[in-house]
């Protein structure tokens, strides 16, 4: 395989599955090309694993897809992954948690008044943002794992900006002090704030 | 129970520890995450795998351990025991999501959840994820793509509509799934993701993804017949002689679901 020296990531032109991908690399400090399209151009999801985006090209060339293997390996070769065995698992079991509330999210019905919609908001959110406020105070640090920022800070902060706390029923975020904090806080970060600015404004 | 104070010590000042072996035997240095070397089993550490008795998110956990030759002790909670019994909240402070499976360390002494987080600090620790940052990510890749699936398995095994949506799951996305999975068997020259003949943790993955569908019956069986890479996946991993001793033990677990499942449910 070879590269041409850049990263690349590949995904729609919105935050979704890819923009992980995008504050990752923003946080590490490095360039990428950001290539956004309407519609999966069929070359490219030909020579993609399962047929999806996100699709990360690294410098050397190699193709990695599924969203959370690239942001392991952005993780992992960035110095943004835990310092011990140990916090990496805790870093994973993170992932994982957010995962299950991003599953239990984007299996709703849209309709506003649908009841498993309103209870999702009411009771099974502020349920999680609990387990995620547990995690805050007991590390104690305003970081999820240990007492740096890692990929699992910037999951909890993609993942609860774009699917979460945009959603005009997402209040229940204010009574979650740690977590709201952690969330202003990642994204005041001088590289991820400046990728904000520039990054194309997008509905999701 | 969790002791806060214990899981702190584990991450700051090894010395304080009462194993500080835990803590510093495998530092990932600055590149982190990965090692060359197999780490953190070398050591003998108890552990205890608590979940249902079932396979669900646990057995590829217990393939991973089995094959790697680490002895463990398998906790199973009852349905009953877990949602009505108390065990659920005795245990909340062991997991930060209220869910099993959950994996103990030396008796608590570090606890994990969160089944992919299990599954991916063995496969670190035991070198099933290759050891290196790109032979993990590939592993990762090919893992999320196979948990995609699972997780669209497990929804169907649920689904009060199972036998009406039983063909579109096996004639579509089965087939689907499977021909991009057997694609990426395809363009490596090694029977295994990573090598011809070490395993790594995907692959295991696969091969309880395949046994769980062909559970769903004689139509799964003939689609995945058509899938050679896979196929070989499959039987190979089958035959190696910890997990063939594992299959044919009373340690394998039987039912694939909970109770309400349409397939492999739980009897008691
Ligand atoms: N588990 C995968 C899911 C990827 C996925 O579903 N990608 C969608 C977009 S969000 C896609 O590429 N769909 C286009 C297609 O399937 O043709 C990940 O996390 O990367
Ligand atoms: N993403 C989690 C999901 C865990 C999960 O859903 N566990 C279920 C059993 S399969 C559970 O513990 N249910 C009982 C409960 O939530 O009280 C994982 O992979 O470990």
């Amino acid at each position: 395989m070879s590269g041409d020296g850049k990263y690349h990531v590949h995904y729609f032109a919105g935050r979704g599955l890819g923009e992980i991908a995008r504050i990752a690399l923003s946080e590490a400090g490095v360039e990428f090309e950001d290539h956004r399209f309407e519609s999966l151009p069929a070359d490219l999801k030909a020579t993609t694993k399962f047929g999806q985006v996100p699709l990360l090209v690294t410098p050397a060339g190699d193709r990695i897809n599924q969203s959370t293997a690239i942001l392991r390996f952005i993780g992992a070769t960035h110095g943004l992954s835990g310092k011990t065995a140990l916090e990496n698992a805790e870093i994973d079991q993170v992932i994982e948690g957010v995962n299950d509330i991003r599953a239990k999210y984007r299996a709703l019905p849209a309709d506003a008044a649908n009841e498993e919609r309103i209870k999702f908001f009411s009771t099974v959110l502020p349920q999680w943002l609990g387990y995620f406020e547990a995690i805050l105070k007991k590390t104690g640090s305003g970081f999820y794992v240990g007492s740096n920022v890692t990929i699992a800070d910037l999951y909890v902060y993609v993942s609860f900006d774009s699917v979460i706390n945009k959603t005009a029923d997402a209040q229940p975020i204010d009574a979650f002090p740690l977590v709201k904090a952690h969330l202003e806080a990642i994204a005041a970060r001088p590289r991820i704030a400046a990728w904000i600015a520039k990054r194309p404004v997008s509905q999701w | 129970m969790f002791a806060a104070q214990a899981f702190a010590s584990l991450f700051s000042s090894p010395a304080k520890t009462s194993s500080p072996s835990l803590a510093s035997d495998h530092p990932t240095g600055g590149q982190a995450a990965h090692h060359a070397k197999p780490l953190f089993f070398t050591t003998p550490h108890h552990l205890k795998l608590t979940y249902f008795p079932i396979r669900g998110l646990a057995e590829d956990i217990r393939l991973i351990l089995e094959e790697s030759g680490i002895a463990y002790e398998s906790e199973n909670i009852s349905f009953h025991d877990w949602h009505e019994g108390g065990i659920k909240q005795q245990r909340a402070a062991d997991n930060p999501f209220g869910q099993m499976p959950i994996l103990y360390v030396n008796k608590g002494e570090f606890i994990l959840s969160q089944s992919k987080a299990i599954i991916r600090f063995i496969a670190r620790s035991t070198g099933l994820d290759g050891g290196d940052a790109y032979s993990a990510a590939r592993c990762d890749q090919l893992a999320e793509g196979i948990a995609d699936l699972r997780r669209q398995y497990a929804t169907l095994a649920y689904d009060k509509e199972f036998a009406a949506k039983v063909g579109d799951f096996i004639n579509k996305t089965l087939v689907n799934s499977f021909t991009t999975i057997e694609r990426v068997y395809d363009q490596n020259k090694t029977r295994y993701l990573l090598s011809q003949d070490r395993v790594s943790y995907a692959d295991i993955m696969l091969f309880e993804l395949v046994d769980q569908i062909l559970a769903l019956g004689q139509d799964a069986r003939s689609v995945v017949a058509k899938f050679d890479r896979i196929g070989e996946v499959y039987k190979s991993i089958a035959a190696r002689p910890r997990i063939a001793a594992y299959l044919a033990s009373s340690r394998r677990v039987v039912a694939i679901n909970g109770a309400s499942a349409s397939v492999g449910a739980f009897k008691a």
